[in-house]
């Protein structure tokens, strides 16, 4: 008998040890294969560099890869005479892309000043897609397999087109390239007011912003001139645009002392109103302003972080300001400006409307009601004021006048009733575990890691062979049925003694004399 | 068969438990609020990682040995229930007993 004990020590023995080293192994194999193999989480776009034709804005678009294409002739809203085009950047980072792979993307773009009832589709030429690492740049295929056609009934319409790319055999040593997609034209607009206001790719991690999950994919832009945008959580970007209040250019309620630095800055350097406008906390896609124009029309506009800009009737191509990805930029015939009012969405909308409808006079841009941040600047005839600012993603919902109710204290902890059954969901551990425990081979998701890792289920009877696992089987199977009998005699002594103990305990140790 | 009978008896085990034990939860939730938080704690840690991760080590064995290996814990389970609650029911018993009403 001793020698039977023996041996299935033994055999359990060394079935640890092999086990615990393939683990160790498997382990180690998983890890490198996480680094090693590209994964389609690495794929991002960072969307929005792009949007409306403005030929000047478009030039500086570090993947034009077909400029003639981009010919728009669109030189401000008015005269736009429909060729509309737009490109969407996408930035890789990994090291290896060996294998061909094929992306989808849904692509949005965000349209306004549609002509109602208007239909849009994109022309034959369809879409180009190039790759670009270092210095070249590889084409890769492209292809449109759906888009939306509606008719839009609304100035502010969304247009969706499902894009497939294919990207084959690039290099293995590419960190931190950029695929970038470039849509021609636009069709189907002629003679229209449709202006691309902002493009991005809906199933992409852009859209689960301000959460960690971002942190562990966004890493990096292919953009050479674009070098401080990396990261950008905008996690304090809360719009307090709404909590200003002007009346007659006075600022009436001022509750918010993070904006008191921007407010009436008067600013002969060009630093403080770029330091101003970075501390005013304003949602970097939603600079929407007005402009105080002395000698014209008050115009009124809107650009967003990554250079485009819309609106404005009286907006002079030469007179708009540019944003690249890191720089913003008044162009040096903006000095006619003397103020600069940032204003919600919603009141720009307002505004909007108003003057396609001719109808602007009955709004004033110190409009009680209406709220905005105004920063004075001056800007010298010639100058160039290059502003830095943060790059900031774009929100697919636009969240401008959310304010935070400061009336609760951030303390604030209800009571909560906590029901629970310590001792009892205790004792049932052993249950709970039995049950949960499957049948089959499965696999584990690490739960602190958010389930993003998971190690698959292993059928060693795979990598053994199945005569050896057989064999294994069988031992363990006796082994534990040696075990089992030995503990099934042990149970029986035990009731054996228990049932005594028994019979002492009710009747005592003499029995009963009854 | 054998399966179904297994549940059943985890079942049964697992109602006689929780009501033998629910004067003393009570006790617990209500007196010792923070204690029942750790246990509580400790409960949905073994829940959390020790279950799954134990669980998937076992799918590694090999169907037999699994087989096995299920009905071997399956009935250490239910005769370490069964004691549990033999006996809490002579415990139970015994208080019943020293009890006078008059």
């Amino acid at each position: 008998m001793s020698f039977i004990n023996e041996f299935f020590k033994s055999v359990f023995r060394t079935l640890g040890r092999i086990l615990a080293y393939a683990l160790i192994g498997f382990i180690i194999f998983l890890f490198a294969q996480k680094y090693v193999k590209a994964n389609d989480e690495y794929w991002l776009s960072i969307p929005n560099y792009n949007g409306n034709s403005y030929s000047d804005y478009v030039n500086n678009f570090p993947y034009t890869f077909n400029e003639n294409a981009l010919g728009s002739t669109c030189t401000s809203i008015s005269n736009c005479t429909g060729l509309q085009s737009t490109s969407i950047r996408l930035t890789y980072v990994g090291s290896d892309i060996l294998k061909t792979y094929m992306y989808d993307l849904l692509v949005q773009f965000d349209l306004e000043y549609i002509m109602l009832g208007s239909t849009l589709v994109f022309n034959e030429q369809g879409i180009t897609c190039s790759f670009r690492y270092s210095d070249e740049i590889i084409p890769c295929g492209a292809r449109i397999i759906y888009e939306q056609v509606q008719p839009y009934n609304t100035y502010f319409d969304k247009y969706v087109v499902h894009v497939q790319i294919n990207i084959t055999n690039v290099s293995p040593s590419i960190n931190r390239s950029g695929i970038a997609i470039h849509i021609p034209q636009l069709s189907g607009l002629s003679n229209t007011n449709a202006l691309v206001r902002y493009t991005y790719t809906i199933n992409d991690p852009i859209f689960r912003q301000n959460t960690k999950d971002n942190t562990d994919v966004i890493t990096g832009n292919a953009n050479a001139n674009a070098q401080n945008i990396i990261n950008a959580q905008n996690e304090n970007t809360q719009n307090i645009i709404s909590s200003q209040s002007y009346l007659n250019g006075q600022l009436i309620d001022n509750n918010n002392s993070n904006t008191q630095n921007i407010i009436d800055n008067q600013n002969s350097n060009t630093q403080d109103t770029i330091d101003a406008i970075n501390n005013a906390n304003i949602k970097c896609d939603d600079y929407n302003f007005v402009f105080n124009n002395s000698s014209n029309n008050t115009t009124f506009g809107r650009f967003d972080s990554s250079g485009n800009i819309s609106s404005s009737i009286n907006f002079k191509i030469t007179d708009y300001i540019r944003l690249s990805e890191n720089d913003y930029i008044l162009s040096k015939n903006y000095n006619v400006a003397n103020a600069l009012y940032f204003c919600t969405y919603d009141y720009y909308k307002t505004l909007i409307n108003c003057y396609n409808f001719n109808n602007l006079d009955s709004y004033t841009l110190n409009n009680e009601n209406a709220s905005f941040v105004r920063i004075n600047f001056r800007v010298n005839s010639g100058d160039t004021t290059n502003f830095s600012g943060q790059y900031c993603y774009p929100y697919q919902e636009r969240t401008n006048d959310i304010l935070t109710d400061t009336s609760l204290p951030s303390n604030l902890n209800l009571p909560s009733v906590n029901f629970s059954n310590p001792i009892s969901s205790l004792f049932l551990l052993p249950i709970t575990f039995i049950q949960s425990l499957s049948s089959t081979c499965s696999s584990y998701s690490v739960p602190f890691l958010g389930g993003s890792f998971s190690f698959p289920c292993i059928n060693l009877g795979n990598y053994l062979g199945t005569t050896l696992w057989g064999i294994i089987d069988l031992f363990i199977t006796f082994g534990m049925i040696y075990s089992v009998a030995r503990l099934f005699r042990k149970v029986y002594l035990s009731f054996t003694s228990l049932n005594e103990k028994v019979v002492n305990e009710f009747y005592g140790s003499g029995g009963s004399d009854d | 068969m054998g399966q179904a009978l297994i549940e059943v008896f985890l079942g049964v085990a697992t109602s006689l438990v929780s009501v033998i034990l629910i004067p003393i939860d009570l006790i617990f939730s209500s007196l010792f609020p923070n204690l029942t938080s750790y246990i509580n704690n400790f409960n949905n840690v073994l829940t959390t990682y020790v279950t799954p991760i134990s669980g998937y080590f076992i799918s590694m064995l090999p169907p037999i040995s699994r087989s096995l290996f299920f009905v071997y814990i399956d009935f250490l389970v239910l005769l370490g229930t069964a004691l549990l609650t033999y006996r809490a029911i002579i415990l139970v018993f015994k208080i019943i007993n020293k009890i006078k009403f008059w």
